[in-house]
């Protein structure tokens, strides 16, 4: 007998108890979705930027890349294109190389030496500060994790009160992509001598820039 | 009232002041006491170590002895929880029997939480000039839910410093016969209890519980002679206002 | 690691002796219980917390009552997104297959997300026995404790006993690090180490924490990125999971979910959360091309058909109880000598081993019942416990204990003693004598035979000369009737 039907067959043979209905209250939050979640992100250690309309993000995204060196990667993400993210590349007084997933042929190579990642993302998540990426074609999974420095550039209508609304959006998703993820903060780690160091195997730096009206 | 009083062996046959001072405190208060003197234990060792069969003998006559009375009373939170919840466990392959042990249960009560809960009296009329702490027996506060009775009780006597031991609803460590298996443990963690205890800065740990008692006075007895620890019903008794007689 | 918990005394004395270390456990402990009650809060009041715990208990009890609908469920769904699901009835059918994946796609570098389940099944030494791949943990903690060649201390803190200078020792042994005791140093050269080690992973192996029927989707949690890596980086994901992880849906799981990290490091959530439904499609860049989900069982099924002891199959790891449990904060992690340490491994391990291995588990216990109080998954703790303790003094062939008769002889002589009150007084009687002469001022001060234990740090008061039986008739009564009068 396979391990297979041996398991269920041991699990099928006691009598099935009666399933009471699991009910999960969603948690409510009242008003100021944007606040809890710069309250909630900026405490895991993210540093979230608030813009108001579509010139100020693309100010902000310009100071970002002004301090910080090194190749850029970025998504190929339909709002990255309506900020015309490449144009603020091009334009920005850099001499790094800039590079996105559409003409990437050496992906890895490229990813592992990017200093900056940027993204969109799908969903955020107020009461927890987290964003959540969808992988698929164009929104790969390692632009936010290899790099040291993560841009991710979101809107405020994606903040959705809590985890279970997005867990519901999900589940009625009728195809749903590769992966997700959530990202709260900074990774960090508390295994040296309990001091909580920030940036473990992923990004040190995390931005957050909260899109108002575009 | 009428009270049954239910006395563990501990008590009876160790610590016999603790009963001379709830039989003087409750009788003092006007309770109408009784007891049945052919009770011994409640089995609980028994129990505990997995010897349920042999327990159910145990737990029988106990049900007997006890089952006719109005209120039955006891001093020991473990003992009380031993007969309020574990006696229908064991018995609950003959419902008849486990019947009467749930008829019991509802009969049975903590000394606090029978005169806070039941009886309503909070104030014993008590006055003690000084600081006292509380450590939470576990089975008290776990096993029957008895958390502020016994706080209630103290904030009642008059001119008390209640004051906080950190870590108060932490294990004192006895556990019984574990205290006879792994000493080692054991001593660890009832060493910790009493350390919170003299960094409370309290002059007399309070608790409702023979065996912690047991324990953490054993302990102090050796380690801290000038220390102690002191059962409710006995720190009540012998602090009655206009002296215990 | 093999498990061998019949080791517990001997290494439990030899910690429980160590008081510096009770005293940073303490500490620790102190922290974190602070951290993860405040983490608690956001479910409201004492009272709404506990209604938080209940419903994770319910939806763990949901899934303990319909697994293997929902295993098969989510077996459907997986293995229509593309993932491969394989079923393990053993420790070693579990790691002979993940060996047989090695060979198959020619595993050279395997990197691994911290995972409970390839420690219970010892799947690291398999791997290094069988094939020539280099296993890095991914972990910080976990590497340092794989460097040092012992068990993890804590779930989550798997090093958090070793005091600075040794783990920078161990890693300057090791993997070369200049000497530094700058935590964030450390922690970078750890990850500039690491990160080569992830980018030419060949395979990445994690464990679960929920898998999810509905969608077939797998859910992890971690704050250091090294699942992220496993399973972004290499082109083979395995994942492995014992056969009780799963849930009925999203929602249900990230309930759970949230139960876990509140109650296992105080965070609202964890800094990554994954949720991984299918291998990289055509056209992406990253992400396995294969993912393989092995169901274990390890024992489990058979606990499973008691409905009393399948209750231990609704633990969700977080590690709650560990910093309740008092025996735990005094002997630390190993002398459990199990993948599980503290109440997680006390409530699983008899079933999965046997209980005669066990026994000093959950005999070392004072069922205080700290652990079962806090457990957001609602495990019945003590009840477990005492069938354990049952099942030893009883006889129980399915799960390997054997009745001691000369305890079985104590207990009916016990019980025998109390069942008239002439043999309790005559067993009183015999106590009184026999300790007499080891009285001092009011006190015993030592005995020999069985108890002699009790007087290694404490005193026993003298048995008193008269009963509280004497007392009342002598006496007691008297009052008794006063009492009556005043009313």
């Amino acid at each position: 007998m396979s391990s297979r039907s041996l398991i269920l067959e041991n699990l099928r043979s006691s009598a099935p108890q009666t399933k009471s209905e699991s009910i999960v209250a969603p948690f409510t939050i009242g008003p100021g979705a944007v606040d809890l979640f710069e309250e909630k992100a900026t405490a895991a250690g993210a540093k979230v930027l608030i813009v108001d309309g579509l010139p100020a993000a693309q100010d902000k995204i310009k100071e970002i890349l002004a301090e910080v060196a090194g190749d850029i990667i970025y998504s190929g993400d339909e709002f990255l294109k309506e900020l015309q993210l490449k144009d603020i590349i091009d334009t920005s007084n850099r001499t790094a190389s800039e590079v996105h997933l559409e003409n990437s042929a050496d992906y890895r190579k490229i990813v592992f030496a990017a200093a900056i990642g940027i993204t969109s993302c799908h969903y955020a998540i107020a009461e927890s500060g987290s964003v959540v990426i969808e992988h698929q074609h164009n929104n790969e999974r390692l632009v936010s994790l290899a790099p040291e420095t993560y841009i991710c550039i979101l809107r405020e209508e994606q903040i959705l009160e809590n985890r279970y609304m997005m867990a519901q959006i999900i589940e009625e998703k009728a195809k749903l992509p590769s992966a997700f993820t959530l990202i709260t903060g900074v990774s960090r780690t508390a295994d040296v001598a309990l001091q909580v160091v920030l940036g473990m195997h992923g990004p040190k730096n995390v931005y957050l820039i909260v899109c108002k009206n575009i | 009232m009428q009270v049954s009083l239910f006395i563990p062996c501990t008590v009876d046959g160790l610590l016999v002041d603790i009963g001379k001072d709830m039989v003087n405190l409750m009788a003092k208060l006007g309770f109408n006491l009784n007891y049945h003197s052919e009770q011994t234990c409640c089995g609980q060792p028994a129990i505990t170590a997995g010897y349920t069969e042999e327990a159910k003998k145990s737990a029988k006559r106990f049900i007997e002895i006890f089952e006719n009375d109005e209120y039955v009373v006891s001093p020991s939170g473990s003992c009380v929880n031993t007969v309020k919840y574990e006696y229908a466990k064991i018995l609950a392959d003959e419902p008849d029997w486990s019947q009467r042990a749930d008829n019991l249960a509802e009969k049975m009560f903590e000394f606090s939480q029978f005169m806070v809960d039941v009886a309503g009296k909070i104030d014993v009329a008590a006055q003690y000039a000084g600081k006292v702490a509380y450590h939470n027996s576990c089975h008290l506060l776990r096993g029957l839910g008895v958390k502020e009775q016994p706080i209630q009780m103290l904030n009642a006597v008059k001119d008390i410093e209640l004051v906080p031991l950190d870590g108060a609803e932490v294990c004192c460590g006895f556990g019984g016969q574990f205290a006879l298996k792994y000493p080692f443990i054991s001593e660890a963690i009832v060493k910790n209890k009493v350390k919170k205890f003299i960094d409370s800065s309290a002059e007399i740990l309070i608790l409702a519980d023979p065996g912690c008692l047991l324990n953490i006075n054993g302990y102090l007895h050796r380690n801290h002679p000038d220390l102690k620890a002191m059962h409710l019903v006995s720190f009540l008794a012998n602090h009655l206002e206009g002296g215990t007689n | 690691m093999k498990a061998n918990p019949r080791m517990f005394k001997k290494i439990a004395k030899e910690e429980a002796a160590n008081q510096a270390q009770i005293d940073f456990m303490g500490m620790v402990s102190g922290v974190f219980n602070y951290l993860c009650d405040t983490a608690m809060g956001v479910y409201g009041d004492d009272m709404a917390q506990e209604a938080a715990r209940t419903t994770g208990g319910q939806i763990r009890h949901n899934t303990l009552s319909n697994l293997a609908e929902l295993l098969e469920k989510f077996e459907e769904k997986a293995t229509a997104n593309g993932m491969k699901v394989l079923w393990a009835k053993d420790a070693d059918e579990a790691c002979q297959t993940v060996v047989e994946l090695v060979k198959k796609y020619d595993a050279k570098v395997i990197t691994k997300g911290k995972s409970m389940i390839t420690e219970e099944i010892d799947l690291n030494s398999y791997i290094e026995e069988k094939t020539d791949a280099k296993i890095y943990e991914g972990d910080l903690g976990e590497f340092i404790v794989q460097l040092r060649g012992t068990a993890p201390f804590h779930i989550v803190g798997p090093a958090i006993n070793l005091k600075l200078n040794e783990m920078v020792d161990i890693l300057h042994d090791n993997i070369d690090m200049p000497q530094t005791e700058d935590a964030n140093e450390i922690a970078n050269y750890v990850r500039g180490f690491l990160r080569t080690q992830f980018q030419q992973a060949d395979m990445g192996i994690t464990g679960v924490n929920q898998a999810i029927a509905s969608t077939g989707s797998l859910l992890l949690v971690e704050n250091e990125g090294n699942i992220r890596w496993s399973t972004s980086a290499p082109k083979v994901h395995v994942a492995l999971m014992s056969i009780e992880k799963v849930c009925d849906n999203l929602v249900d799981a990230f309930y759970l979910a949230g139960l876990l990290t509140r109650n296992c490091t105080g965070q609202s959530i964890t800094s990554y959360v994954s949720l991984i439904n299918q291998p990289r499609l055509e056209g992406e860049h990253d992400g396995p091309e294969e993912i393989y989900v092995i169901i274990l069982d390890n024992g489990r099924s058979k606990a499973y058909l008691d409905e009393e002891l399948r209750e231990t199959l609704r633990c969700i790891r977080c590690g709650r109880c560990c910093i309740k449990c008092p025996i735990y904060l005094t002997v630390g992690a190993y002398p459990y000598s199990n993948s599980y340490p503290g109440p997680m491994g006390v409530v699983l391990m008899p079933l999965l081993i046997g209980v005669d291995e066990t026994e000093d588990l959950f005999e070392a216990c004072t069922l205080c019942g700290a652990c079962a109080e806090i457990c957001p998954a609602q495990v019945p703790h003590l009840t477990l416990y005492a069938r354990y303790r049952q099942m030893k003094a009883q006889g129980d062939r399915e799960f390997k204990a054997t009745s001691s008769i000369t305890n079985r002889l104590l207990f009916k002589s016990f019980v025998r003693g109390i069942s008239k009150r002439k043999f309790y007084e005559r067993g009183l009687s015999v106590a009184r004598t026999f300790s007499k002469r080891s009285v001092k001022d009011g006190y015993i001060t030592r005995l020999p035979g069985p108890a002699s234990s009790w007087f290694t740090c404490r005193d026993l008061p003298e048995i008193p000369a008269t009963t509280f039986k004497d007392y009342w008739e002598s006496e007691g009564y008297k009052l008794a009737k006063e009492g009556e009068k005043d009313e």
